[in-house]
């Protein structure tokens, strides 16, 4: 059983990133069921999309992920990263896009809303698991939750400044990751086989792009 | 047949094709909207035929039209969510006993949570009380199995069949197979047949249905037990510790065989353990609860722990209940734990089955307080509960345990291990909320910002204005900072909770607002309402022509069907009329200025009146240009953050700029802004501005180029990106990285100043007139804009150079400002004369000419005012039920002098209205001949008037005003003649040449201290600087700092309409783009001294120009003694003024702006005549074509059609005129005996009140038969 949470603001494009996983996930003839949030969350709020693939042919009961067992979430932005934390499993991975969108709750007080603070307690949290599970006996190699900042931005101006794309360039980060039994050639043909075809070749840039920046990521760690 | 992945709600309408239904009608509601939509687009695209489907008015209605349609033989579908049941019910009810033909399944969406609903009522129940049966989904492959049995189930017994799936049945998608092409049912019986002994609900035919209805719910019953294709619906298995599960039996196999094992579900020689505990799930709970007893199954064998043996069973036909298959599992039992979410009915069900089978089992649930009372289950929720269940209630498996060797570990233990807070991981600290808000752009956040606005300037305070919202996006307007809800009860309840309001509290003036589709669904009977009660209400119809918040579906005001068919939209306007609404405005929320001078003047009419705010939805429109902040204006006073909380708009804090020093400044997401210009309205220091086509494309370009190489987190700061937006600018235009614009274009941040964007911009114009070949790169091609590195011209070097100069020397001009003082940035306006040539000048010289006539208007208590507190006779004010009662028609009452002079001043303000209206008009017509003279005799006028009825403090104060103004008259007359010839003299420099001009320019800005304009400019202030200082020795200091401010609202007004054609790269108008820049900073300046001022009054140390703003609104509601009226009088006076002023300038910019842009679009077509050589235009004529196209483009007055339009914006454009409405008063006069008044009167006084001003009534009281008709029979 694969448990993706997808979580970003109203608007960013994670229904249809969910979307594209289950079909990923069923043409590879595993059962599979989604879940979204509609409506009120929708107008700029939360939402989260809730993808399950039983990849070992098993049913899939409940719609949504049940907390601790998210292997991987993918964030659209860093904050609705932190809300989500508590459904990432204690080997998930969590990708998240860095580029901010302020909540007016937060403009309108005096806290300031910062990716690189909040990514940071992000990671410190992931680290405080880790130090109280090993505490426990357990070696580090089980719990290996690990965080996978996206520089979108940079991607996304690469690509021209289309922030539409955000989705696409999130899975491929995140299939890359060797978290989900799916390769990129699964994403690539649900990507095409999901969006409208006159966006199809801008989305196969897109995945391309996210794919050359984590490799540039890479090399620069 | 192919596989897809399907939302339920989708799968939910291709069952019901896929089952023939020929009629679907329903009324959006989440999560409901899905399914007629799914529909509406299968049969769009032809893969579904012989089907009509439409988005009723309300469920209602839909539900009408579908029972008629099943009363027809046809196969009908309703779909609604769960309130809107409610609005249905009264067809529901009654359609039960009449019964159906066709199918009718009526398709309930309901929303445990809730999520986005108002109550979490429970179809269930009502299928119930209306006694119809009721199919209950766990997943929407059941969903799609139970839409198609409902059809014939429906058929069968003639019964509508309810179907109730919940938000996650709805909005969870997963893999169906479906049908490629549908066709809908034909007729099996012919049509309708006309038969009144059926179809007509009369008592008798109540009385034979209620008895039919019992029998067939029986029958049913039997169904849900016996049938396969229903029984399915409530399946179980029992779970033997260590065993597979087994299935519970299917009832149907002892149909008709001679086995009889009562209801045992094993056979009589079974031997093996049974199950002594239960499990029973209803609708989505049933998946929560397997996923649950999974986990908890596989930690448990993870370490060697025994799950006790359990029973499970659904039931997915809760009504009517089928007890049978109930009984036969709790047979065994002895404690049952029961999951459900909203109501107890399956809980309620089991203990009826109990107590009438003498069974007992212990039933544990909702009512025992071991599930959730309420909101949504969950599987972390439902295995803690179950691990509870199963740890108390399993003390026979333990020493089964025991015997099987097993150790026993508490559930609860493995549970928590897992799911517990400690398990789990956490962000440990604090997130700001992130709430549903408007979107950005979203033209309900300009309706309620203007009548906030409104309301403010009215002195009614927020307390004293109820807001009542209603159901729709616009609910959302309770969200802090607008604040703008504090009703929401359900659709249409805003109007009649108003008037409700309005009767109770007198005091208070209540104001309705409701969606252009909500007003169709239920809000007419409420308006006829209004009028037919004459309550004091204000409605605002919230029209963005769609039914924004369910996704956007049409309704009757946009004529568009799902049929295809274009109907003629219903005019809103049109149907208040109709209705009896006198007073009816239409305006453009996203234009601040008409919008509140549209609630002002709604707010004051006779009520009840009705603003329409038009303007389309976000997602109808698409996006304009973002706006962007203003590095070097913005002051970080967080204004437009504060007052319209437009999610686009973020705060960061540690931005800098020219202004805001330490404080930080605002910051747009242009990927959100759409251009709405809201914002540009709303900051006081004109610091935000949208970007054209073109500037959009630079800044996109360079932010391309500077954001590569930034790392995480890679949040580009606004800044940053105007310096590479203007680096780029410059780089691209003109083809040179020139030594003075290096240090911008270099992208350091630090030297990040809009206005060198913009000159850059401006130049690279310059540079298009000139070397045409080079500014190929300006829009062109953007990749190759930072490559561009050809040597710049001289010229152009020595430009920039200048240019840059300018700002500089104004920021020394602004040390001026701050040493002789400084308020009056209405000088400013004036000192800026020499660029608003033609169109401008007017509208600037009819700005003063209506302010000084706005002053000479003192209150009167004639035409909208209440009656005066000393001419109601004592008596005339009655208590009945606790209530003070109106007096005439008139019905505020003032309780004290306070309230009266507020009230006084709404009077002053609506004069104040109509003469700046008319002003408007005058200004319209004599643009060029606005004489200085007249300025004369208005302040006569003004003076004269003031000596009369201010009281001495007050006078004096105003005289000493009054020869600072006439000084400052003087200055002005002088400085506009030469100012004027200056614009001549740049005039004549057009012809020169492109280039020249720019040259011109920067140094004009370079010299502007040594205008002539400019020194008279200084020279008022300081006389303006000594009224002030009088002014605050007699400790008025908020006053004073109001006279500021309000100076400052009138700059920046003016600066608006200018700025607002600037930035249209044309060659011919360089010089007033140019100009614009240094008015921009100049009026910053000033605003700046604001807080200088502010800091030598005794206000405080708040350097913030905000607080003195806030301060002056502050001191409006002040409270304050008699010995202070004079004091108050001319305060009044001077808010009064500030409003009449605000709005004049507003309205006068707004013909400037008009003006502004007829003449820009004549120079465009000349320059492009002779300056278009060939490809270098093409891409900006493009940008401007596509702006042009824009149906609603966010500088309004682009287009022309919209500036035909928009020639009056605030003018009520279905306004009855006043002689009209007298006619109609008197003509309706005749029913004046109704009125509750004379009524009252009659009473106390044993006789008819003389006193009333309407005619008697010799009744008194309508009769009780008359009260008695008309209601629902």
């Amino acid at each position: 059983m694969i448990n993706i949470l997808l979580t970003g603001v109203g608007g960013q494009g994670t229904v249809l990133a969910a979307k594209i996983l289950a079909l990923a996930a069923s043409t590879k003839g595993w059962k599979a069921r989604t879940a979204e949030t509609i409506g009120m969350a929708q107008r700029g709020g939360s939402v989260i999309s809730h993808v399950r693939i039983g990849n070992l042919g098993e049913d899939v009961h409940a719609p949504l992920v049940t907390q601790g067992s998210a292997d991987l979430i993918i964030a659209f932005e860093p904050g609705e990263a932190a809300r989500v934390l508590p459904y990432l499993s204690k080997t998930g991975t969590i990708v998240t896009a860095t580029t901010t969108v302020e909540p007016v709750s937060a403009a309108i007080g005096d806290v300031p809303y910062d990716a690189k603070q909040i990514l940071e307690n992000i990671q410190l949290s992931l680290y405080n698991a880790m130090v109280k599970s090993i505490t426990r006996g357990k070696t580090r190699k089980q719990l290996q939750s690990r965080l996978v900042p996206v520089n979108d931005a940079a991607i996304i101006a690469k690509l021209g400044g289309n922030r539409k794309v955000l989705n696409s360039i999130m899975l491929a980060v995140a299939v890359s990751q060797n978290v989900l039994p799916l390769s990129l050639d699964d994403l690539t043909a649900a990507v095409s086989a999901c969006v409208k075809p006159q966006f199809v070749e801008m989305n196969i840039r897109a995945i391309e792009a996210a794919l050359e920046g984590g490799r540039n990521n890479a090399n620069e760690a | 047949m192919a596989k897809r992945l399907l939302m339920g709600n989708e799968a939910f309408a291709h069952a019901a094709l896929e089952a023939g239904v020929n009629v679907v009608a329903g009324y959006p509601g989440t999560p409901s909207s899905e399914v007629i939509e799914t529909v509406a687009r299968l049969y769009e695209s032809g893969k579904a035929e012989d089907i009509y489907v439409e988005w009723s008015c309300n469920e209602k209605a839909a539900l009408e039209v579908a029972a008629a349609a099943s009363m027809s033989g046809a196969r009908a579908l309703f779909t609604c969510k769960q309130v809107g049941l409610n609005v249905a019910s009264d067809a529901l009810m009654s359609l039960n006993y009449v019964g159906v033909r066709g199918g009718l399944v009526i398709f309930v969406a309901d929303d445990p949570g809730p999520i986005s609903s108002q109550t979490e009522q429970d179809t269930r129940r009502f299928a119930a009380f209306a006694k119809i049966p009721v199919l209950d989904p766990a997943t929407p492959e059941q969903g799609f199995l139970m839409m198609k049995e409902a059809f014939k189930l429906s058929e069968r017994y003639s019964t509508p069949v309810i179907v109730r799936p919940t938000t996650r049945i709805d909005h969870a998608s997963t893999f169906f197979e479906v049908k490629p092409y549908t066709v809908g049912r034909p007729l099996p019986e012919g049509e309708f047949k006309r038969d009144p002994s059926e179809w007509v609900i009369f008592p008798k035919r109540s009385y034979r249905a209620h008895g039919d209805i019992n029998r067939r719910l029986n029958s049913i019953a039997y169904d849900f037990t016996y049938d396969t294709n229903l029984n399915r619906f409530n399946n179980g298995f029992d779970k033997i510790s260590g065993m597979p599960a087994r299935p519970l039996p299917d009832l149907s196999t002892e149909l008709g065989s001679s086995r009889s094992s009562g209801d045992d579900i094993y056979d009589s020689d079974y031997a093996g353990e049974r199950p002594k505990l239960g499990i029973v799930c209803g609708g989505v709970s049933r998946q929560y609860a397997l996923e649950a007893i999974e986990l908890i199954e596989r930690e448990a064998e993870a370490v060697g722990a025994l799950v006790p043996s359990y029973r499970f069973l659904q039931i997915g036909t809760p009504y009517p209940f089928p007890g049978r298959i109930a009984r036969r599992f709790l047979k065994d039992l002895s404690d049952v734990l029961v999951f459900e979410e909203l109501d107890s009915v399956i809980e309620e069900e089991l203990l009826k089955v109990s107590g009438v089978s003498f069974l007992s089992p212990n039933i544990h649930g909702k009512l025992t307080n071991e599930a959730n009372d309420r909101g949504e289950n969950s599987t972390e929720d439902t295995a803690f509960r179950i691990a509870a269940f199963f740890d108390s209630y399993s003390k026979l498996d333990i020493r089964v345990a025991q015997s099987y060797g097993v150790q026993h570990i508490p559930l609860m233990q493995l549970v928590e291990r897992i799911l517990g807070p400690k398990a789990l991981l956490s962000y440990g600290k604090e997130l700001p909320m992130r709430a549903p808000v408007l979107c950005a752009g979203c033209p309900h956040r300009g309706s309620f910002y203007a009548m906030k606005r409104a309301v403010k300037k009215l002195r009614i305070s927020r307390e004293d204005a109820i807001f009542c919202g209603d159901i729709g996006c616009y609910t959302l307007g309770n969200a802090m900072p607008l604040d703008a809800c504090d009703t929401c009860l359900c659709m249409g309840a805003g109007i009649t909770m108003a008037q409700g309001f309005s009767v109770t509290n007198y005091d208070k003036k209540s104001i309705a607002f409701i969606g252009d589709s909500t007003f169709f669904a239920s809000g007419m009977t409420g308006i006829a309402n209004a009028v037919y009660n004459q309550h004091d209400i204000t409605i605002c119809i919230l029209d963005n022509s769609t039914t924004a918040m369910t996704g956007s579906q049409p309704h009757p005001g946009t004529g568009v069907t799902l049929m295809g068919a274009q109907s003629r939209p219903i005019d809103i306007a049109g149907v208040l009329r109709a209705l009896g609404v006198t007073s009816i405005v239409e305006v453009d929320p996203l234009d601040e200025a008409a919008a509140e001078s549209a609630c002002i003047e709604s707010l004051l009419e006779e009520a009840p009146t009705a603003i329409i705010f038009k303007s389309p939805c976000v997602w109808l429109s698409p996006f304009g240009s973002p706006a962007k902040v203003h590095v070097n204006a913005c002051t970080g006073c967080k204004k437009c953050i504060t007052e319209i909380g437009c999610p686009a708009i973020g705060f960061d804090p540690q931005a800098q700029g020219a202004k805001s020093k330490d404080r930080g400044q605002a910051v747009i997401d242009e990927s959100q802004c759409n251009g709405c210009g809201l914002c540009l309205q709303v900051c006081p220091f004109k610091a935000i501005e949208i970007l054209t086509p073109e500037e959009k494309a630079l800044f996109e370009s360079a932010r391309r180029a500077t954001v590569s190489g930034s790392g995480i987190p890679g949040s580009v700061s606004f800044a940053g990106g105007s310096a590479g937006a203007a680096g780029a600018g410059a780089a691209s235009a003109a083809g040179a990285v020139t030594s003075a614009g290096a240090g911008v274009a270099g992208g350091e941040s630090d030297d990040a100043l809009f206005p060198s964007e913009s000159a850059a911009g401006e130049m690279s114009m310059a540079a298009t007139a000139v070397t045409e070949e080079k500014q190929r790169g300006l829009i062109g091609s953007d990749e190759d804009s930072a490559e561009e590195t050809d040597e710049p011209t001289e010229e152009v070097a020595q430009d920039m150079l200048e240019i840059e100069n300018a700002f500089e020397l104004d920021s020394g001009a602004l040390n001026l400002v701050d040493m002789y003082g400084t308020d009056s940035l209405d000088k400013i306006a004036n000192a800026e004369m020499p660029r608003v040539s033609r169109a401008t000048s007017g509208a600037l010289y009819a700005d003063s000419f209506v302010d000084a006539t706005l002053d000479v208007e003192i209150p009167s208590s004639e035409g909208y005012v209440s009656i005066p507190q000393d001419d109601i006779p004592e008596d005339a004010i009655r208590v009945g039920n606790g209530m003070a009662r109106p007096v005439g028609r008139k019905r505020r009452v003032r309780k004290n002098d306070a309230d009266q002079e507020r009230f006084a001043s709404q009077s002053r303000s609506t004069r104040a209205r109509r003469v700046s209206r008319r002003a408007d008009k005058e200004a319209v017509s004599r643009v060029e001949q606005v004489k200085l003279e007249d300025l004369d005799e208005n302040f006569d006028g003004l003076v004269g008037n003031l000596i009369e009825t201010m009281s001495a403090d007050g006078f004096e104060e105003y005289s000493t005003a009054a020869a600072a103004y006439s000084a400052a008259k003087d200055a002005l007359a002088r400085g506009s003649q030469e100012t004027q010839s200056a614009v001549g003299q740049s005039e004549g420099d057009d012809a020169s040449g492109a280039v020249g001009l720019v040259g011109d320019d920067a140094q004009s800005d370079a010299g502007s201290q040594h205008d002539p304009s400019y020194r008279y400019y200084m020279k008022n202030t300081s006389y303006r600087r000594k009224a002030l200082a009088y002014a605050s020795g007699q400790g008025s200091a908020t006053s004073a700092s109001g006279l500021i401010v309000e100076s400052a609202i009138d700059a920046s007004d003016r600066d608006l309409s200018d700025d607002s054609s600037d930035r249209e790269h044309l060659t011919g108008e360089i010089d007033l783009t140019q100009d614009d820049q240094s008015v921009a900073n100049a009026s910053d300046g000033a605003s700046e001294s604001v807080s200088s001022l502010d800091d030598a009054s005794d206000q405080g140390s708040n350097d913030d120009a905000m607080d003195v703003f806030d301060a002056l609104n502050r001191s409006v509601y002040i409270e304050v003694d008699d010995g202070e009226e004079a004091r108050i009088a001319a305060e009044v006076a001077k808010a009064q003024r500030r409003v009449a002023r605000e709005e004049a300038a507003k309205r006068a910019a707004e013909v400037a702006k008009r003006e502004a842009e007829a003449a820009r679009r004549e120079a465009k077509r000349e320059a492009a005549k002779t300056v278009r050589l060939g490809t270098n235009l093409i891409g900006d004529s493009k940008a401007q074509a596509d702006r042009d196209a824009l149906p609603r483009d966010s500088r309004g007055a682009d287009t022309p059609d919209l500036q035909e339009e928009q020639q009056e914006p605030s003018r009520p454009s279905a306004v009855m005129d006043r002689a009209e409405r007298e006619k109609m008063r008197a003509k309706y006069a005749q029913y004046a005996h109704y009125s509750p008044t004379q009524y009252a009167s009659h009473n106390e006084d044993g006789g008819i009140s003389s006193e009333g001003d309407r005619p008697q009534n010799n009744s008194g009281k309508p009769s009780v038969k008359q009260s008695r008709w008309g209601g629902r029979g």
